[in-house]
């Protein structure tokens, strides 16, 4: 199963090139940044990757729409059958740009941190509010669908209510909530900034009563879980007990697959612990790098989202749990040892 | 200063009061809506410290409690259990009312 559903994700990350430095930004990423990845090395990645079953690629970054072959990728993307998902601060995307998305995106989502007084703290830079808001007349004359991702922190919660009538009025189709995570430059700039068990059970709260205002308008998705229904379905985080079936499709064993900007491809999330990496494109293809980790590290990764799901359920004081970052933290703590 | 939690700044008019009337709007809220309770601890003796309780709440109806909740400025901390296999059919909702 998996935590991502029936979805099967490969994300890249093709540079960390940005026209902002945002403060919770995970991947360091920011003007100063050159390197991107080449266009036929993606190509080849997707290629593989929906031979593997992956059925959405989401391009992130970085800002994405400061690479140049993006075009170019996402059209190979849909070529093998995979949906498209664009993650984008908003700012860039004028006319042209717009022009380059267009056709080939299935969801275009745009990060909104909160007020604009919030949005532009984060997003350091006085001018990202009003600059993204003066996007949005393009964005839905372009017919490109799109929604929005709120960044939870232990400071914000209070703005989600303005944040989704926002959405509404701009006519998202999707407002994700997704808490802050301490890696990348928001461990050195947020540090405390993470949403503890209170804010993420007011958040799962809040979310519930707004999903019911606006119904079918607008969806919204927390990525939180229940500790409990973990611990009741494990497989839902890999964590089920005994071997894994070696013989499944590599995006059953591994969903969301991620491509980092230097090439490295790692599971689950940006940043994962190197000791479970699958290597680097350009030293091999994806399908080889995904043969020689289902050999060699698959049941190494089985016990660590094990542990993730022990410590996380051992915990009785809050209910609900990012699963991500109790998988990160994990395999921290498994390169320490 | 250290910033305020989000949630602290939800309802700000609104802090709960340890007072037997506030006790009296839970018991109400629970006695007009389709909430099952099923645990009810006070604590404090003769005045009252903090308050615990547990609701069963139906699917599709934790918006309506958690808005009853928050704008009545009963609760000081609310937990959300959703409870269910494979499909969540309602939640368990715990509510402290008193210091955390």
């Amino acid at each position: 199963m998996g935590p991502t559903g029936r979805s099967r994700i490969v994300q890249i990350h093709p540079t960390r090139r940005c026209n902002l430095r945002c403060l919770h930004c995970y991947s360091s990423s920011g003007p100063e940044e050159r390197g991107e990845l080449s266009a036929s090395l993606l190509r080849d990645a997707l290629t593989d990757a929906a031979a593997a079953g992956y059925t959405v690629a989401g391009f992130s970054g970085g800002e994405p729409t400061l690479y140049r072959s993006l075009r170019e990728v996402l059209e190979h993307a849909r070529s093998q059958g995979l949906l498209t998902t664009v993650t984008s601060n908003g700012m860039l995307l004028d006319e042209r740009r717009l022009a380059i998305l267009t056709g080939a995106v299935d969801l275009l989502a745009i990060s909104l941190d909160g007020i604009p007084a919030s949005h532009n703290r984060m997003r350091a830079d006085p001018r990202a509010f009003a600059t993204m808001e003066s996007r949005l007349d393009g964005v839905r004359s372009s017919g490109i669908p799109f929604g929005f991702i709120f960044t939870l922190t232990q400071h914000n919660l209070h703005e989600l209510p303005w944040v989704t009538e926002f959405a509404l009025a701009q006519g998202a189709g999707l407002l994700q909530i997704h808490p802050l995570e301490e890696a990348g430059r928001a461990a050195e700039r947020l540090p405390g900034g993470r949403p503890d068990g209170i804010e993420t059970s007011y958040a799962f709260l809040l979310a519930h009563e707004l999903q019911e205002q606006v119904g079918e308008r607008l969806r919204i998705q927390l990525d939180l879980v229940s500790r409990q229904q973990l611990a009741e379905r494990p497989a839902c985080v890999f964590a089920e007990a005994g071997e894994a079936d070696c013989g499944r499709p590599f995006a059953e064993l591994v969903s969301p697959l991620i491509v980092e900007a230097d090439g490295q491809v790692v599971p689950l999330e940006y940043g994962f612990t190197r000791e479970l990496a699958l290597g680097r494109l350009g030293d091999a293809r994806l399908s080889d790098l995904m043969e020689s980790w289902r050999r060699d590290r698959l049941p190494e990764f089985r016990r660590l989202c094990r542990h993730a799901l022990a410590a996380i359920t051992a915990v009785t004081e809050t209910p609900l749990t990012n699963w991500y970052e109790a998988v990160r933290e994990a395999g921290l703590r498994q390169a320490v040892a | 200063m250290a910033p305020q939690r989000g949630s602290d700044q939800l309802d700000p008019g609104h802090r709960p009061q340890l007072d037997t009337a506030k006790l009296s709007q839970i018991t109400d809220l629970a006695a007009k809506s389709n909430f099952h309770i099923l645990r009810w601890e006070i604590y404090g003796q003769p005045a009252i410290d903090w308050i615990r309780g547990t609701f069963r709440v139906p699917q599709g109806q934790v918006g309506e409690m958690v808005e009853k909740v928050l704008n009545g400025g009963i609760s000081y901390n609310i937990e959300v259990f959703p409870i269910g296999i494979p499909k969540p059919d309602g939640a368990l909702v715990n509510i402290q009312y008193g210091p955390r």
